[in-house]
């Protein structure tokens, strides 16, 4: 083909590289690969630059062609078939770069979803163990439940307890059933027993009695299957008074015992001084 | 057209400038003979487009386009040895573009590795989130 060529430009006397004929079919097909690729919007998107350098040596490869070098045609058709392939990859690249994108928009969105989730479900959690605390509170008789940033203190009076004993009345025993039903429903919570007395007999006496007091409470939780490890022992003795000792009255409010509950995940904190709007501390 | 400075002719028209005008490549043929320096730089580019190749690890990604740009820049300095420098400036040029190309090559595999990673993984996420809800 390309010494018929020749011969036709030797035929029509032409410039030796100034010819025009039909081009070789491996002119032809580049020119086919640099159309589509031109028409290609991902690669104008992805890789102009590419595609910049593929049209120059395609261009270079028809010059070669004109001037009739068929060694350096060779050539830079080599090169225009390689910068084509390079603007074809970079097309892809870019595609494959773009669909990366989405899906690290994809994940957040994912993310973000899952998060709504948990707090959606944390929201429902809270709501439900605080209507449980509601219901317990109101359930308990003779209690008086308070919360605090401590936790929800339940405070059991005296009259739930044997005179100077640590034995729990029946009204007493049922409220600790009540407590034990709420602490199976939440197996979050665990719950700190603190002993009060007042300030009659010795230290060492009201120490004694108010560890026996909380024993008795936790000993009951333990009966209804509560696992020892959600329950703790405070003994004040005649510490932290909620009212005078100066009067029976007085005594009588200071003699209790208050359950503490909160989440295994919270620390528990020891009762403040002022916890109970005390007006007169005495020993 | 570089000045004479080899007696030795390797080729009949110096295609180095490509737009040389038409008649000094027609003087260029009548006088039978023209002459270049060696491509040394082209080579050397090769050689650098070649080691970037690599660094883009076409070893692993594009090893026989790479394979393609080793073997031309072999032939080139075959070329050189034998002061064809014409024939050597096209491969190593030639080589040029085949890393080039190699390269191209092994960063799209890579990104398209990468892309099928995160896909399997947030796949797997999806699984996750729903068997959890």
């Amino acid at each position: 083909m390309r010494h018929s060529m020749i011969i036709a430009v030797a035929a029509s006397s032409l410039l030796l590289s100034a010819c025009a004929s039909t081009p070789p079919e491996s002119l032809v097909e580049l020119k086919q690969k640099l159309d589509s690729l031109e028409s290609n919007e991902q690669t104008n998107r992805f890789a102009p630059v590419a595609l910049k350098e593929a049209q120059d040596q395609v261009r270079t490869t028809e010059s070669a062609w004109n001037k009739d070098n068929e060694a350096l045609y060779d050539h830079e058709l080599y090169l225009a078939e390689r910068y084509i392939e390079i603007a074809e990859q970079e097309t892809e690249r870019g595609e494959v770069q773009a669909k990366l994108g989405n899906t690290s928009e994809r994940r957040k969105e994912m993310i973000l979803s899952q998060q709504e989730k948990e707090m959606e479900r944390a929201r429902l959690e809270a709501r439900e163990a605080k209507e449980k605390l509601e219901a317990l509170k109101t359930e308990m008789e003779n209690v008086k439940a308070e919360q605090t940033d401590r936790g929800l203190i339940l405070t059991m009076g005296d009259v739930l307890f044997a005179l100077n004993s640590a034995e729990l009345q029946p009204g007493g025993e049922k409220n600790i059933e009540k407590l034990a039903n709420f602490m199976h429903e939440n197996v979050e919570t665990q719950v700190t027993v603190e002993g009060f007395t007042d300030s009659l007999g010795s230290e060492q006496y009201n120490e004694k009695l108010s560890e026996k007091r909380a024993q008795s409470v936790v000993d009951l939780l333990e009966a209804s299957n509560i696992d020892s490890s959600r329950l703790n022992i405070k003994a004040y003795g005649e510490r932290y008074p909620v009212a005078t000792n100066d009067t029976a009255a007085g005594r009588q409010q200071n003699r209790r015992v208050q359950l503490v509950i909160n989440n295994q995940s919270d620390r528990y904190q020891g009762p403040k001084a002022d916890e109970s709007g005390m007006q007169t501390s005495s020993n | 057209m570089k000045t004479t400075k080899k007696s030795k002719c390797k080729s009949l028209t110096n295609a180095g400038p490509r737009k040389a005008g038409l008649a000094l490549l027609m003087a260029a043929a009548i006088a039978g003979c023209s002459t270049m320096e060696p491509p040394r730089n082209d080579l050397s580019q090769a050689r650098t487009f070649i080691d970037a190749a690599k660094q883009d690890e076409a070893d692993r990604y594009a090893a026989v386009t790479l394979n393609r740009a080793k073997d031309r820049l072999d032939l080139a300095q075959t070329a050189m040895d034998k002061e064809d420098y014409l024939r050597a400036k096209y491969l190593a040029e030639e080589a040029m573009v085949e890393a080039k190309l190699a390269s191209s090559q092994a960063q799209t595999e890579k990104m398209k590795n990468a892309l099928n990673e995160v896909n399997q993984s947030l796949e797997s996420m999806n699984k996750e989130i729903e068997s959890e809800y």
